[in-house]
């Protein structure tokens, strides 16, 4: 099964890589949050960094953004260590931060002079205008009075006004309502495609994700635990159920992730489960063999969920 | 670098509207409710309420400065856009100190007109506060402790907090090092300290405060490394010009006996109960600008027979009642004894807590057994702002008392039964007499350089004519020798005057016996210097370069040998100690009449080596 760190590319042709993490770890004391993190972002990808809370992945948007300083490891963001020259990167990526602080009695039109200053001459203020009317900003607002969906806005207007290379978005649409969401996502997709940048984006939205990202990572005990492009991900993850079965389950086919329910088994491939179903089926162990096809949450689901899971023996 | 500035003016603009409003409301709420505004003046503004306001402005900008931005958790909002954290703290500390400009500027037009409208001539403000510059210096100094604490903690008051214990730590070390003790005095001392706060603390705080921003980063939290940057940052510059000024100052008060630059000082209370040792005090030369003298000599102890150097001691000398032991020491005394050893010895009896040195003015009676510290010694405190009223006085039978003595000085004249002083001139009479049995102040209309034998009685007195005998409560003086003094000195047991004229020596008794001519040469010329003995049995006269001596008892002058016209400051009959301050040189006389110079320049002759 294919969970280890190695990326799974799907037999493309390697782009240039924007993004680049390797063997990067970092630690917070005795905690070990990210361990040798091996991550390749090609050139105008969408990469969605999935992950539960607290695996690490705020953690990892703030190393690339140079906020945080590595333990291990070598980091570059548009051919620039972000720990070296965290100015030079900050020039170039355009950052939403899990939680955007503003002083409270700034103006609307306050924090975007202050901005737009601060990254001349990068910033496009067409592009600030058309997104101030898009996202239906006034500018006279104070901050304080923003609702959480329109600070969301006002955050992400901050990362693309500048149209940066490479946007690193760090769950840019939580905690908003599904109407909201919607808005804000739709301009990122606008944004995406428009400019053909390069995005690395956090999320356990699995909607999100699906209709932003071309490629997909699991983050999971400070590892990547699954790497790929989504479609081809979640076109080949299957889950097979089999029942029933005795303490001993013998050898499976291939190296799936295995959960036990009573006499029910339920067997998680991210590739090979059909051929791997049939396998079961011919060998009559089981009374009964389903395979399923699986979408990005129930593999995140079952990758990354709390059940007791174990790599079942592979065959001999 | 503008657009952040502006940042933080539309942060603190409430706050300093209010501060702005604060100053003519509080500035007029004084007048109108305290003061009242016929007592209003120039000086409660520039010395209270201009300083008082601007210090609660710069300490209240300053301690939101950037604990705010961290309560708040802007700092990560910053720190991912592409400004450079330098940019970020010079915007900050700029803004700090253009608004503690301008608030200053508002300050003093605000109390120039409310002087103005109370019909007070306010033309005098500008000048009274260019009189207090280092107030201001000082209170720019704790703006700045502030900023270093708003940099290493979340919160306002606990930055004022950090900064002031910071300061505090800082002035508490300078203190213990009490520069004072190297020539400042007080008021240059502090004029001093503050202007040094401002050129070295305030970069010291900044320094620390940038440090500890750019390098701590303050967006993720982490105080302790916020802490170890801004303790480099403020020892990197406060540390090398107090160590600088301690290592220079220890290394000026720092004496050896082979040392050039230093003045040579000899007094009669160097000279131990015994004769055999001498105290010899070394000065650093005056230096500097301000002509700062070392006020704490070191001393050395000499054997007067072989000029030995003994040992070296750095505090002053007390005197104490007893014969062999020689005192050493302010409130910890050490005792030199014969055995030419140091040994602690316990405080003085009568629980006299004072640092003391020694004055001997009088004696209550004949010494005829050579005690040191004779009833009747003025114990003075030896740091006067410690014991401004009072001082400490040997009764006849050795106990100790009392005096007051806010504006009393000692002077040199000598009495059984007490002891003259000097106070303000009141319409009673310039000149006090202090009883030192009954400890009474006795007011006289006359100060006599020699004190009648009971308190009723005549004393002697030295007028421009002469010598003449005259009454403590005034009248006209009854003439005894007629002639310009050239020299007096009064016995140690206040008996006899002897009195140099140009045409001879003459003895004076207190007892009003006629004075008696000394036999000797003629014709004496100024300056004249006499020293009496210990037991008040001889005398030595120097004069023209030429010594004389002679015993009570026989009225001939015989010569005596001297190194030139140097004052004497010691003698007993046999050996001699003097003084010259032109030629900075210490001379000794031995039994043999021989004479030996101590310390002579670059040479070092002690046949022991010396400790520092």
């Amino acid at each position: 099964m294919g969970m280890s760190n190695d990326s799974y590319s799907g037999g493309a042709s390697p782009a240039p890589h924007p993004i680049e993490l390797a063997g990067v770890s970092r630690h917070f004391g005795r905690k070990r949050v990210l361990e040798h993190v091996t991550l390749r972002v090609p050139a105008g990808c969408t990469m969605a960094l999935l992950g539960r809370n607290g695996s690490g992945k705020t953690t990892l948007m703030r190393i690339l953004v140079g906020l945080l300083p590595r333990h291990g490891g070598r980091v570059a963001v548009a051919g620039i260590d972000p720990a070296k020259r965290p100015h030079a990167v900050k020039q170039r990526v355009g950052y939403v931060a899990d939680a955007t602080e503003l002083h409270p009695r700034w103006r609307v039109a306050h924090v975007l002079e202050m901005v737009r200053a601060l990254r001349k001459p990068s910033w496009d203020v067409a592009e600030e205008r058309r997104l101030l009317d898009l996202f239906g900003l006034r500018p006279r607002e104070r901050v304080g009075r923003l609702s959480r969906g329109d600070r969301a806005k006002l955050a992400l207007l901050l990362a693309l006004a500048p149209r940066p290379e490479i946007l690193l978005l760090d769950e840019p649409a939580s905690g908003l309502d599904p109407v909201v969401r919607r808005e804000v996502l739709g301009s990122l997709v606008e944004a995406i495609h428009d400019e053909g940048r390069t995005v690395l984006l956090s999320s356990h939205l699995m909607e999100d994700v699906e209709r932003l990202a071309d490629r997909v990572a699991f983050l999971a005990g400070g590892r990547i635990v699954l790497e790929g492009e989504s479609a081809i991900v979640r076109g080949r993850a299957r889950r097979v159920v089999v029942d029933p079965i005795g303490p001993d389950l013998g050898a499976l086919p291939g190296q799936p992730l295995l959960r036990r329910r009573g006499k029910t088994a339920v067997l998680t491939y991210v590739e090979g489960g059909e051929d791997a179903a049939a396998t079961l089926r011919a060998s009559g162990r089981f009374d009964r063999v389903e395979a399923e096809r699986m979408n990005l949450e129930d593999l995140f689901v079952d990758m990354l969920g709390e059940e007791t899971r174990e790599v079942a023996p592979c065959c001999a | 670098m503008l657009c952040l500035i502006r940042k933080e003016w539309r942060e603190f603009r409430t706050v300093l509207a209010a501060l702005f409003v604060l100053a003519p409301a509080a500035s007029i709420a004084l007048r109108a409710c305290r003061i009242g505004w016929e007592k209003a003046s120039v000086e409660e503004s520039a010395s209270f309420l201009i300083p008082l306001l601007f210090g609660l402005f710069v300490v209240a900008v300053a301690a939101d400065l950037i604990a705010g931005d961290v309560r708040a958790g802007r700092m990560a909002f910053f720190a991912a856009l592409p400004v450079r954290p330098s940019a970020l703290w010079g915007a900050k500390v700029l803004f700090l100190a253009f608004a503690a400009c301008a608030y200053l500027a508002w300050l003093l037009l605000v109390e120039w007109t409310v002087l103005e409208l109370a019909g007070k001539d306010a033309s005098m403000l500008f000048a009274r506060l260019a009189e207090r510059p280092a107030l201001l210096a000082l209170l720019a100094t704790v703006g700045a402790a502030c900023v270093l604490g708003s940099t290493l903690v979340d919160r306002g008051l606990s930055a004022v907090l950090i900064g002031a214990g910071w300061l505090t730590a800082v002035s508490l070390a300078v203190r213990l090092f009490d520069p004072g003790r190297f020539g400042l005095d007080r008021t240059s001392q502090e004029e001093t300290l503050s202007w040094a706060a401002a050129g070295v603390l305030i970069p010291a705080f900044l320094l620390g405060s940038y440090l500890a921003f750019v390098r701590g980063r303050i967006h993720l939290g982490g105080g302790g490394r916020r802490l170890l940057f801004a303790l480099t940052g403020f020892l990197a510059i406060a540390a090398p010009p107090m160590a600088g000024t301690a290592w220079a100052l220890g290394s000026w008060w720092s004496v050896g006996p082979g040392d050039t630059d230093v003045e040579w000082r000899a007094s009669p209370e160097s000279v131990s109960p015994d004769g055999r040792w001498l105290l010899v005090s070394a000065h650093r030369k005056p230096v500097g600008p301000l002509g700062a003298r070392s006020h704490l000599p070191a001393q050395f102890v000499v054997n007067l027979e072989t000029t030995h150097l003994v040992d070296l001691a750095r505090i002053g000398l007390v005197t104490a009642p007893d014969r062999d032991v020689w005192y050493l020491g302010t409130d910890r005394i050490r005792a030199f004894s014969g055995e030419g050893a140091w040994r602690r010895r316990g405080t003085m009896p009568q629980a006299v807590k004072y640092d003391l040195a020694a004055r001997r003015v009088t004696a209550t009676r004949p010494s005829t057994s050579g005690d040191w510290g004779p009833p009747g010694s003025l114990y003075g405190p030896h740091r006067v702002w410690r014991s401004r009223d009072r001082h400490v006085v040997q009764r006849g039978d050795g106990t100790l008392a009392t005096m007051p003595a806010a504006t009393w000085l000692p002077l040199n004249v000598h009495a059984p039964w007490g002891l003259a002083v000097v106070g303000e001139p009141t319409p009673a009479g310039p000149y006090a007499i202090f009883e030192v049995a009954t400890q009474r102040i006795r007011r006289v209309a006359a100060l006599p350089a020699l004190l009648p034998p009971v308190p009723d009685g005549e004393g002697v007195a030295v007028t421009p004519q002469g010598v003449a005998r005259l009454s403590l409560d005034g009248g006209a003086p009854a003439p005894l020798l007629d002639g310009e003094v050239l020299a007096r000195a009064a016995s140690p047991d206040g008996r006899i005057l002897l009195v140099v004229l140009r045409e001879g020596a003459h003895l004076v008794r207190a007892d009003g016996t006629p004075p008696q001519p000394l036999r000797g040469p003629d014709g004496w010329r100024s300056p004249v210097a006499v020293v009496w003995s210990d037991d008040s049995a001889r005398f030595l006269l120097v004069a023209d370069g030429r010594g004389w001596t002679a015993e009570l008892g026989t009225p001939e002058l015989r010569p005596f040998p001297v190194p030139g016209q140097h004052r004497p400051v010691w003698f007993d009959g046999r050996r001699a100690v003097f003084e010259d301050r032109a030629s900075n040189t210490i001379h000794v006389t031995g039994a043999n009449g021989t004479i030996r110079q101590l310390f002579p320049a670059g040479k070092l002759p002690v046949t022991s080596p010396s400790t520092r």
